[in-house]
């Protein structure tokens, strides 16, 4: 069986304008993505790893259709869909679905389970009534919840329903991908294999593809086929889990994975994906002239993309 | 004679047609200088526990207690003045979320210098110095800026940084923090749980720590307690909780977590069938009874606690159970 390419990104970018002053006329920009490229293939999974800050949220507001990327390219099963037309949107959002960290948060408080579900297919396909309601039957099963909840609020489950709930809502329009915010961190334990072994079983039965954005190195560990790492929106190293995790290269993973990262200082730094140096230069411990002035070359190093001027034979 | 002493606490809250049982004959023997672990999801009755010790429960709640004594006076029994000047100046307490135990409307300032005054000090000069002191105790720079700050302007690294130097003015004998790092982000958890446990051992306090973290339980705690619905279900040292434990509930939260998950790449992890009862609708006999893979006809009968020296199992065949690790 030939495996289908699922979504690709090729030179993702994503700029914030920030106005300033009284009259909000001092314009500052600031790249919170630039440059990132991926490939996902169908049933495979992605974990993009970065401290607080790095771009992961927004590189999955891009993916997902709540922003629009500035520059680059988006391609579900190979068609593109990085234009801001109408269709293309619906596609996006068709296509992409997301999970979040806070449950409670994510689900309206004042719709059931029923209604929870029933919402994306009213806004994004034409089924009626009765095929509605089958397609939201047929979800419930599938993610184990029950019929009977129908009719209940979300405040009335439990923390690991809610999450199934938010699975499900993500899997009623039958997507390609699925981004996974956190997916695990507000759960207890117990509750985490639960939603663990029943991400893997979905993945088994759907041929599904996830993003995964974790903190929980040995989920990712157990999950994700590949790994992502960002910094400052830039993609710092790319590549296969056991590879990047085990014996990680570039100076930044080694910090991030031994829990030993400096603390984020953006003083003094112009985030300008223009500018020519290495993001992560005033927080390295190696760090040489060359980093301050030339932007690191994407290298291949060992099976994986390392963006480092220690590895690019400059 | 033990620094605080738990024997059979059982907290009650009355709902429309009833009563529910929040804590079921909970027991903690806490001695100066050592350090308790507290494990359980939520509902578990943990948090419980520690608010009735505080007196920090609503009126609604039910308390009956065999003995509960902090170095031997009963709290219980303690009128509002005296709470504040026994059980407050030598028991603090940490919450989960820095953002609502702060006000939000006083400057950090003024948060701090409160509780200095209503325990003592009376110089302002020594308060400020105090104030200071504290704040470089628990690690943070820049002092003068974050006094200055209301809590909406700082982040929850910083918050929870400023709760444990309030929770430290007094120089408490026991310190209880409820799931400090919850709302924390990763990287700050471990800093903030590195900070408390060396001021802890440092000042030669007590601890009682609520936490998920196994990993950190493994490597922080003397002694460690499992809770599921308001009920023990298995304590003692550590050693005994991570290497033999005989409840099916520890061995099954002990395999759940992600560290010891020694699967092939993407195969089903270990866990528990089910959700947790709610306390209105709990099973009879074994609490654990519907969930365990273990259960006989035998569990519908309430277990008793087991006790075998320091460790305490409430499991019809604890012991008899062989766990394949």
């Amino acid at each position: 069986m030939t495996v289908k390419c699922a979504i690709s990104g090729s030179a993702l970018a994503k700029k914030y304008d920030d106005h300033k002053g009284i009259f909000q006329n001092k314009q500052r920009s600031y790249w919170a993505l630039a440059d990132v490229s991926f490939t996902l293939m169908q049933g495979e999974t992605l974990a993009i790893l970065g401290e607080a800050g790095s771009g992961k949220s927004t590189l999955a507001k891009v993916l997902t259709g709540i922003e629009n990327p500035t520059s680059g390219m988006l391609m579900i099963n190979n068609q593109d869909v990085s234009s801001e037309s109408d269709k293309n949107q619906i596609r996006r959002k068709r296509a992409i679905r997301m999970v979040f960290q806070d449950t409670l948060g994510s689900l309206n408080p004042s719709l059931s389970l029923g209604e929870i579900l029933t919402e994306p297919l009213i806004n994004l396909t034409k089924l009626d009534k009765q095929e509605q309601f089958n397609r939201v039957m047929e979800v419930i099963q599938l993610v184990g919840l029950k019929e009977e909840y129908l009719h209940r609020l979300p405040h009335t489950f439990s923390a690991g329903e809610r999450q199934r709930i938010a699975i499900a809502r993500a899997l009623i329009l039958d997507p390609v991908c699925i981004v996974a915010d956190e997916p695990l961190s507000a759960l207890e334990t117990s509750v985490q294999s639960q939603i663990v072994n029943l991400m893997l079983r979905l993945q088994d039965e759907l041929k599904l593809s996830y993003i995964i954005i974790s903190h929980n190195l040995d989920v990712i560990k157990h999950m994700s086929d590949k790994v992502m790492v960002l910094s400052h929106g830039r993609v710092v190293e790319y590549g296969p889990t056991d590879k990047v995790l085990n014996d990680p290269k570039h100076p930044y993973t080694i910090n991030l994975i031994q829990g030993e990262q400096a603390p984020l200082n953006t003083d003094g730094l112009d985030l300008d994906a223009s500018v020519d140096y290495c993001v992560y230069r005033y927080r390295c411990s190696e760090s040489e002239e060359i980093c301050k002035t030339r932007k690191p070359m994407e290298t291949v190093v060992d099976e994986r993309l390392l963006s480092c001027h220690k590895f690019s034979g400059n | 004679m033990a620094l605080l002493q738990v024997d059979n606490l059982t907290v009650e809250f009355a709902i429309p047609g009833g009563s529910v049982k929040a804590l079921d004959n909970f027991s903690l023997r806490v001695d100066a200088g050592s350090y308790h672990g507290i494990i359980g999801e939520s509902g578990s009755g943990k948090s419980i526990a520690m608010l009735a010790i505080m007196g920090l429960l609503p009126t609604t709640a039910t308390i009956t207690a065999d003995q509960l004594a902090l170095k031997g006076r009963s709290i219980l029994d303690m009128s509002t003045t005296e709470r504040r000047n026994t059980l407050y100046q030598d028991v603090s307490i940490i919450f989960q979320e820095p953002h609502n135990s702060l006000n939000p409307s006083f400057k950090i300032k003024s948060q701090i210098d409160e509780t200095l005054k209503a325990h003592g000090y009376n110089n302002r000069k020594k308060r400020t110095q105090r104030t200071r002191e504290l704040l470089s105790d628990v690690g943070l720079v820049h002092i003068d800026s974050i006094l200055d700050s209301y809590p909406h302007q700082l982040t929850a690294g910083i918050l929870q940084r400023i709760m444990i130097a309030i929770a430290l003015a007094c120089e408490p004998d026991l310190l209880i923090a409820d799931e400090p790092t919850a709302s924390l982000d990763p990287f700050e958890q471990g800093q903030i749980t590195e900070l408390l446990t060396t001021l802890v051992r440092e000042r030669n306090m007590a601890m009682v720590l609520i936490a998920h973290d196994l990993r950190l339980m493994r490597e922080q705690t003397d002694y460690v307690t499992i809770m599921y619905c308001g009920q023990i279900v298995e304590s003692g040292s550590k050693n005994i909780i991570f290497e033999q434990a005989k409840h099916p509930y520890t061995h099954s939260i002990l395999a759940s977590e992600p560290s010891n998950w020694n699967i092939p790449f993407k195969s089903k992890v270990p866990s528990l069938k089910g959700a947790t009862p709610s306390l209105q609708h709990l099973p009879v006999g074994c609490y654990l009874g519907p969930r365990c893979p273990y259960a006989e006809a035998h569990c519908v009968q309430a277990p008793e606690p087991i006790y075998e020296k320091e460790h305490m199992t409430r499991c019809h065949f604890a012991g008899s159970i062989k766990y394949d690790r």
